[in-house]
């Protein structure tokens, strides 16, 4: 059998780039992603090939120095995260530490990066997964990476490759949707020398409507706007102006370009009277979540998120989107590409991913925040909560029951031919007969006047003789006072409504006949000066026999209750008992 | 059922296969329920909530218990409190009826009545049901709720034929026929319910 081994690190990466590195878009996101986090407010990329031949994205980022730009290049390295803590609440694109290294171990790959206050850059060159090391070079402040011959070395990747032009438009629709997540970043993209776009850095937020859509579609395009926990802006387009497919919606979660189902299902279905089947509406929607209640670490490529409680946001977009259209604001008032009544809203910030001005502000990402109980005003963190060692309370706690229930005088320790209970007193074995015990116990009860009465789910109708009913009629008062409750039910009928809860699930039948039988021929004597009417002592136990036989669950109880009950007797009489020798 | 049917001067059918709901209403004209087919309680004025229950002679509910139809659209604003299946729910009168198989119509007896108010414990079940279901369905997905789905609460077909359709919203968002779906109380919600207040019969 072929024995279990560690995989090399190079190959490790590949199998990583299987799924980090799709295609050539997929390097751009990751790239021009980096740039982000890096701060940059430019970056322009370059393609060849369609991305095949060469991807250069050069960003105006902080760069990094020698060492981090070693280090970056190796497999899970991040600036990013520290802690499963920061998992939680993510606040960068990138997190993974996957995304060079993988791209590296599949193509010819340069990475230069200057900090601000550094005189030199550091360059680092792998080739299919094999770094040359590191060395100093000349280069401008922020990071310059090139990524030639994609796939050389996996030959099998390149068969999935598409035409020339369809991977310049993914890397096309790409480089727009991170356009439209970042409106304050210059961003720029040529192809084979050819500029695909280029959009300065713009103020507002339909400002760069205007650049990636294009005039004719933003003028069709209306604000939306909710605030709360989950706050939802951005565009939507009017009814009549729709698409037949879904490539006109892009939505992004806190700053991240995503595809996810939630989000996409809500704002098609805000237009469910509006549009018919397969028609998509136009949409550019912004979700705002706190960051610990979604969950980016989804997938590798970070396309899919979680939400901790998909139908509040899904809520949102539909109540957002459905104020717009309600308003049916394309019915006279202007739409995004004209005049706005109001000031359009400014483009989401960098910091925190977030829109500001006349959107609502947002604490800054590392701030005290509205959204985060782990933060103090002061920055100091919360006090966590101890963890509980579950286990050892857990062990704690029934050492403590089986302590207190070996001390304990009466021990119910089971059940046998399901009529005898088996209790250990010191010294002694009992065998109890549990009817006798449930009997005991509610000849007591029924003694302790006024009980408490049970109704009855569905009311026993009793048929008696002439005699019984004139006994019955007599004693109803007293007998109520029992807990049995019951009315005429036409002739010599009668309808027994309640039992006493002591007896209940007895049949109420045989009360009732049982009461008959030993009230015959009496009178109800006159009632106290309490108004209570005394009833023969040997009704109870009579009674008493018709309480149904006891559940194991209640043996202890019980058990303990018919014991403080006969006092010096203790369980005399209600079994046999078995001296164990010591 | 053939006396209170009499007194009102109804005819007590032969069984119910073509007269599904008969008790309810023969209850419902009794009691003076005056709600008819709004969607509010039976007894708008105190609001109360009339509900029949077929109940074997042990006391054991035989059907789960319809609370209300499920809307399928314009469900984004709607919460627990805001519902109608809680406001159904809130305060209701509970009918029994005997009702196992081998009882005619016309013999079957109404068991004791009980007018409760919805217990806290099962609220706090009730509504994260209400919550899981409604979520699907807004989610699109009310295809994948099954019967299991849902402790004390489910969501179930309910329509005079199966080719009954009303707008529902698909899996993609948009609106797709679907079967008209309704709220029921599951068996042993009634089951615990009775048990909690009523000495049920020995077996």
């Amino acid at each position: 059998m072929t024995r279990v081994a560690v995989l090399p690190d190079a190959l490790a990466n590949q199998i990583a780039a299987g799924e980090v590195v799709e295609r050539p878009a997929s390097v751009v996101k990751e790239l021009v992603e980096n740039a982000i986090d890096a701060e940059a407010s430019r970056v322009v990329i370059a393609i060849e090939e369609g991305g095949r031949k060469l991807i250069r994205v050069v960003d105006d980022g902080h760069g990094m120095g020698p060492d981090d730009a070693r280090l970056a290049v190796l497999r899970h390295a991040t600036s990013k995260i520290r802690s499963t803590d920061d998992l939680n609440a993510i606040g960068t694109l990138g997190f993974r530490g996957e995304a060079l290294p993988s791209i590296g171990s599949v193509s010819r790959f340069t990475l230069v990066s200057r900090r601000t206050d550094d005189q030199d850059a550091s360059e680092i060159v792998i080739e299919g997964g094999a770094s040359t090391g590191l060395s100093v070079v000349g280069a401008p402040v922020g990071t310059r990476v090139e990524v030639r011959d994609l796939f050389f070395n996996v030959p099998a990747r390149l068969k999935f490759l598409k035409r020339r032009s369809t991977e310049v438009s993914h890397i096309k629709g790409f480089v727009n949707d991170i356009a439209l997540a970042y409106p304050t970043l210059h961003i720029k993209l040529t192809s084979d020398g050819r500029t695909l776009c280029d959009y300065p850095s713009a103020k507002r937020l339909d400002q760069r409507i205007l650049q990636v859509l294009g005039k004719a579609t933003a003028r069709r395009m209306y604000r939306v706007s909710v605030e709360g926990e989950v706050a939802v802006h951005g565009y939507i387009s009017e009814p009549g102006f729709a698409r037949t497919n879904q490539q006109g919606i892009h939505t992004f979660v806190n700053g991240r370009r995503v595809r996810d189902r939630t989000v996409t299902h809500a704002i098609v279905s805000s237009y469910v009277e509006h549009l018919t089947r397969g028609q998509f509406p136009l949409a550019v929607i912004y979700v705002h979540v706190p960051p610990d209640s979604v969950d980016v670490n989804v997938h590798p490529a970070k396309a899919e998120v979680r939400f901790v409680r998909p139908g509040d946001v899904h809520d949102t977009i539909v109540r957002a989107c459905r104020l717009t259209l309600a308003e049916a604001p394309w019915a006279g008032l202007p739409g995004l590409g004209r005049p706005a009544p109001g000031p359009p809203p400014r483009p989401p910030s960098r910091e925190g991913h977030r829109p500001t001005g006349s959107w609502a502000p947002r604490p800054p990402r590392n701030g005290p925040s509205a959204w985060s109980t782990r933060y103090r005003p002061d920055g100091t963190r919360q006090p966590q909560p101890v963890p509980v060692r579950r286990q050892e309370l857990v062990f704690q706690t029934t050492e403590q029951v089986a302590v207190a229930a070996a001390s304990r005088p009466n021990r119910w320790l089971g059940q046998a031919h399901e009529r005898y209970w088996i209790v250990e007193q010191p010294g002694v074995v009992w065998l109890l007969d549990k009817t006798r015990v449930a009997l005991e116990l509610a000849a007591e009860a029924l003694r302790q006047t006024p009980v408490a009465a049970s109704p009855l789910l569905i009311p026993a109708v009793v048929e008696v003789g002439a005699d019984a009913s004139a006994t019955l009629k007599d004693w109803r008062t007293p007998l109520t006072a029992l807990g049995l409750e019951f009315e005429a039910f036409g002739h010599r009928t009668w309808q027994v409504l309640a039992v006493p809860a002591v007896l209940s699930g007895a049949p109420p039948q045989a009360l009732l006949l049982t009461c008959a039988r030993e009230l015959a021929g009496t009178a109800p004597p006159l009632a106290d000066d309490s108004g209570t009417t005394t009833l023969p002592a040997a009704l109870m136990g009579r009674l008493a026999s018709h309480a149904p036989a006891p559940p194991r669950t209640d043996a202890q109880r019980m058990v303990d209750a018919v014991i403080a009950l006969r006092g010096e007797r203790g369980l005399d009489g209600l079994g046999t008992c078995v001296t164990v020798a010591p | 059922m053939a006396d209170v049917a009499g007194r009102i001067g109804l005819e007590v059918p032969e069984d119910l296969r073509r007269h599904k709901g008969w008790l309810g209403h023969v209850a419902e004209w009794v009691l003076g329920a005056d709600a008819g087919s709004k969607p509010a309680p039976d007894f708008e004025g105190i609001g109360v909530e009339l509900k029949t229950v077929p109940i074997d002679a042990a006391g054991k509910p035989l059907e789960s218990t319809y609370v209300c139809l499920a809307t399928s659209t314009n469900l984004h604003d709607r919460t627990w409190e805001t519902s109608l299946v809680r406001k159904k729910l809130a305060h209701v009168m509970w009918l029994p009826v005997v009702a196992q198989p081998g009882i005619p119509l016309a013999e079957r007896r109404f068991a004791r009545a009980l007018i409760a108010e919805l217990d806290p414990a099962d609220e706090a079940i009730l509504q994260s049901d209400w919550a899981e279901i409604v979520e699907l369905i807004k989610l699109g997905m009310v295809e994948a709720i099954t019967g299991s789905t849902g402790e004390l609460l489910q969501l179930r077909p309910k329509a005079a034929s199966g080719r009954v359709r009303v707008d529902g919203i698909g899996e993609d968002g948009f609106a797709v026929p679907t079967r008209p779906r309704a709220f029921y109380l599951r068996t042993h919600y009634t089951r615990q319910l009775f048990a909690r207040h009523f000495a049920l019969p020995s077996r």
